[in-house]
């Protein structure tokens, strides 16, 4: 267990030093002493890590106060008031990256890479001047965790980070991210400790780490403000005293988090009370949970395999043979796109496909346009359906979630660059079992090949919960032997390796008369395949040209 | 001036029929309520603006870049606890009326009129979504905050549309302002929420039966 410090801003302004519309960072230069003073007090209450006193110390929230160019000077101030503190102590220095108070486009007005390159200013200085650990906090949008996390990640590669959301009264960010979506994301995106903290007090956000524990075996922190503040003789007030915190330590302790401290309206004597109980608090054993396979939008997310209910891949934002689509999106008319995704949505599509094979325009500007368009529209998590690392790029930069890679062959290039992009997007990616001499007839030859992909993504860092498989269903037109085939290696799959499958179901009936019926047979025969589980284990399934058979589907 | 364009993924339906004045046409197809809902949807483009500024209840000044009084009894007792109020202006773009314009000038009556009501409504849900932002913003510094409150609401004169207009730059999103004092684009939302140590206590309710045209409204709630 390991004890945080509490509120820095709040207790600055207790003594004195912060008046209303003060830049809070500026006390770094201004009151170094103070600065150290209030470490010290929090070192003395016990805290293992203290935060620096950077909060808002990046270029865009600075620039409010006419700072912005006072970056480097303030962070490097704020981390030399830190060392001071803890000389001679065994605390680490946490490096404090709060938000920038701007909402990145389209929800709000600021580029994503304008956010980037500030975190990435503020990480490079707190990395270069001794912070043990980077702390970025109070995000209430995924956006900004993520071009937080991708700058981190870039400045300061060997740096553990600690990310925490803030959440309000519903169990959501502000901009609707639950505790399971930002969970699955972040450890996705290589986060060594999350968790949240501001905004509710102790009692709110404890079940909320819990939440975030039955979907991530990731340590997990907890910042809690003292309670919900009131506005008392036009001052802000925070209720909770230092023993009434220190009384939800325990709890703390039991929703898994090993990362406790306080946020507003904390101060060294609520850590010092909370060190004491924490020294009583009785261990939590937290169990160990088998990481799901998911993917998320900003609002909601979507388990594959493991014992969920078979999920629905909607695949018409395809422009594949549609001239009047291709017309539309060549001039940006996104309008049929987005019908058309509602639609799929409305039918009971749980993930969007979306395919930008468009002739003679810039495929990956077009992916990043229309990206941007749906994941506002619809809160389906999507699928980007490319293997040209330049797309690829482009869509997961600016997608504010965790999405699939549709897909990967046996290619040893083409594994490298998709691994690679993935690993750092934090995306799963679908496995085709395509080799140099195209698809193999037999479940084994298939087999052979998903491994090959599938060692070879471990090496390159993915984790088992990234990987999907495709048996590929083949016309039932071309070989009366294809679908006994497909069926065979998805079971091979299934057995062997044990990741979630994805297959392009109405495949089956190209070609053929009663698509409908073929359909629903064969998708009968992929759910029903394990008679020792739930008909609902299996398969993912994928509808491309047959909206009609998509709806009779979905009924059974 | 702060930006915050929401998302719009839902349009309510009942809101939808109400706005368009069905609320007792119990025949009417569902299907061309719903299908004017999905239409909106893949055509407003929602975008928001809000600005925070000082209030003087004695004076009924706006603190912002230009100052001014603000006019009708029913606004000034509103915010009447206020020391600090919110301008905020939504919109869901100008691309949903030519749509609108369109299916009424092929005579597609129905069609015409219900899009413009989801229009309605979906520009109430974003005004909704930044009102709620703004509301946990407040509450985080401890302050409560009134309910939204537009000009043409009460007896506050929609001549100081122009007067919110400018003080947060709904240009930046593409609102402007007819010599009417009309909106453009028309389906455009301009209000002020006042924040309070105890904003609830002494402001208008909200709702339909507290507003003088209650008995004659169609599209009250009831």
């Amino acid at each position: 267990m390991f004890l945080l410090d509490g509120a820095m801003g709040t207790v600055l302004q207790q003594q004195g030093y912060l008046r209303p519309g003060d830049c809070p960072e500026l006390s770094n230069i201004e009151h170094p002493q103070a600065i150290e003073n209030i470490h010290r007090s929090y070192i003395k209450a016990g805290s293992d890590l203290i935060q620096t006193n950077t909060f808002g110390a990046n270029r865009i929230k600075l620039s409010e106060y006419g700072c912005a160019d006072k970056v480097k000077e303030i962070c490097r101030a704020a981390m030399f008031n830190a060392k001071k503190a803890v000389d001679g102590t065994n605390t680490k220095i946490l490096g404090d990256m709060g938000p920038t108070g701007k909402f990145i486009t389209p929800l709000g007005d600021t580029d994503f890479e304008d956010v980037y390159q500030a975190y990435y200013e503020q990480a490079s200085i707190l990395a270069e001047s001794g912070a043990d650990i980077l702390l970025i906090q109070t995000i209430i949008d995924i956006q900004e965790m993520r071009a937080a996390i991708l700058a981190v990640k870039d400045a300061a590669p060997s740096i553990p980070i600690m990310c925490e959301f803030s959440f309000s009264e519903d169990g959501r960010t502000i901009t609707g991210t639950t505790p399971e979506a930002a969970a699955v994301l972040l450890e996705s995106l290589g986060a060594s400790i999350i968790g949240a903290n501001c905004s509710l007090g102790p009692d709110k956000l404890i079940p909320l780490i819990t939440r975030m524990s039955d979907v991530s075996n990731l340590p997990l922190v907890i910042q809690p403000n003292a309670g919900l503040p009131k506005l008392i003789d036009g001052k802000t007030v925070f209720p909770l005293r230092p023993n009434d915190m220190a009384e939800y330590v325990q709890a703390m302790v039991n929703s898994g988090a090993t990362y406790i401290g306080g946020c507003c309206g904390t101060s060294p004597e609520h850590l010092a009370a909370m060190k004491q109980a924490l020294d009583r608090a009785v261990p939590y054993k937290r169990k160990t949970i088998t990481p799901p396979t998911a993917l998320t939008s900003r609002t909601s997310i979507v388990y594959i395999g493991g014992g969920h209910p078979p999920v629905i891949i909607g695949e018409r934002i395809n422009p594949t043979g549609r001239k009047a689509l291709q017309k539309d999106l060549q001039e940006q008319n996104f309008v049929p796109i987005k019908t058309e995704a509602l639609n799929q949505v409305k039918a009971g599509a749980h993930l969007l496909d979306i395919n930008m094979g468009v002739p003679d325009v810039d495929q990956a500007a077009l992916m990043e346009n229309v990206v941007k368009e749906l994941s506002m529209l619809v809160d389906t998590p999507l699928i980007i359906d490319s293997t040209s690392p330049a797309v690829l790029e482009k869509a997961l930069r600016i997608y504010p979630g965790r999405t699939l890679i549709n897909s990967v062959n046996a290619d040893s290039s083409q594994m490298s660059a998709i691994f690679s992009i993935a690993k750092k997007y934090g995306a799963a990616v679908l496995c085709l079992p395509i080799g140099p001499k195209g698809i193999p007839e037999s479940a084994a030859g298939r087999l052979a090949l998903i491994k090959k992909i599938y060692k070879a993504a471990l090496q390159t860092g993915l984790r088992h919960e990234d990987l999907l498989a495709d048996p590929l269903v083949l016309t039932a037109a071309s070989s009366t032997n294809a679908p006994k085939e497909t069926l065979q290696t998805l079971r091979t799959y299934k057995e062997t390796l044990k990741i979630p499958t994805v297959m392009g179901l109405s495949n089956i009936s190209f070609g053929l008369p009663g698509r409908s019926g073929l359909n629903a047979n064969f998708f009968s025969y992929g759910t029903g395949f394990w008679p020792q589980r739930s008909n609902y284990e299996s398969i993912t399934v994928r509808f491309n040209r047959c909206l009609c058979s998509f709806s009779s589907i979905t009924r059974l | 001036m702060p930006i915050f364009n929401g998302f719009l993924q839902k349009i309510d339906i009942a809101e939808t029929r109400r706005y368009a004045g069905l609320r007792a046409a119990e025949n009417f197809s569902d299907k061309i309520v719903a299908d004017a809902c999905t239409t909106a949807l893949a055509i407003a483009k929602p975008r928001g603006i809000f600005q925070q500024c000082g209030y003087d209840a004695e004076s009924y000044q706006l603190l912002c870049e230009e100052p001014f009084t603000v006019e009708g009894s029913k606004i000034r007792k509103h915010l009447e606890n206020a020391k600090i109020a919110i301008i905020m202006a939504v919109t869901i773009g100008s691309d949903i009326e030519k749509e609108i314009n369109t299916l009424f000038s092929k005579k597609e009556y129905s069609r015409g009129l219900m899009l413009d009501a989801a229009a309605t409504t979906a520009t109430e849900t974003i005004a909704d979504q930044l009102n709620h932002y703004i509301d946990k913003m407040a509450a985080k510094q401890g302050y409560e905050t009134t309910w939204r409150y537009s000009p043409g609401y009460g007896d506050w004169p929609l001549t100081q549309q122009l007067n919110l207009i400018k003080a947060i730059h709904a240009d930046q999103i593409d609102i402007h302002i007819t010599s009417g004092c009309m909106l453009v684009p028309q389906k455009s939302i301009t209000a002020i929420i006042g924040m309070a140590r105890s904003a609830a206590k002494n402001s208008i309710p909200s709702g339909c039966c507290n507003c003088s045209m209650h008995n004659i409204c169609s599209s009250r709630k009831e």
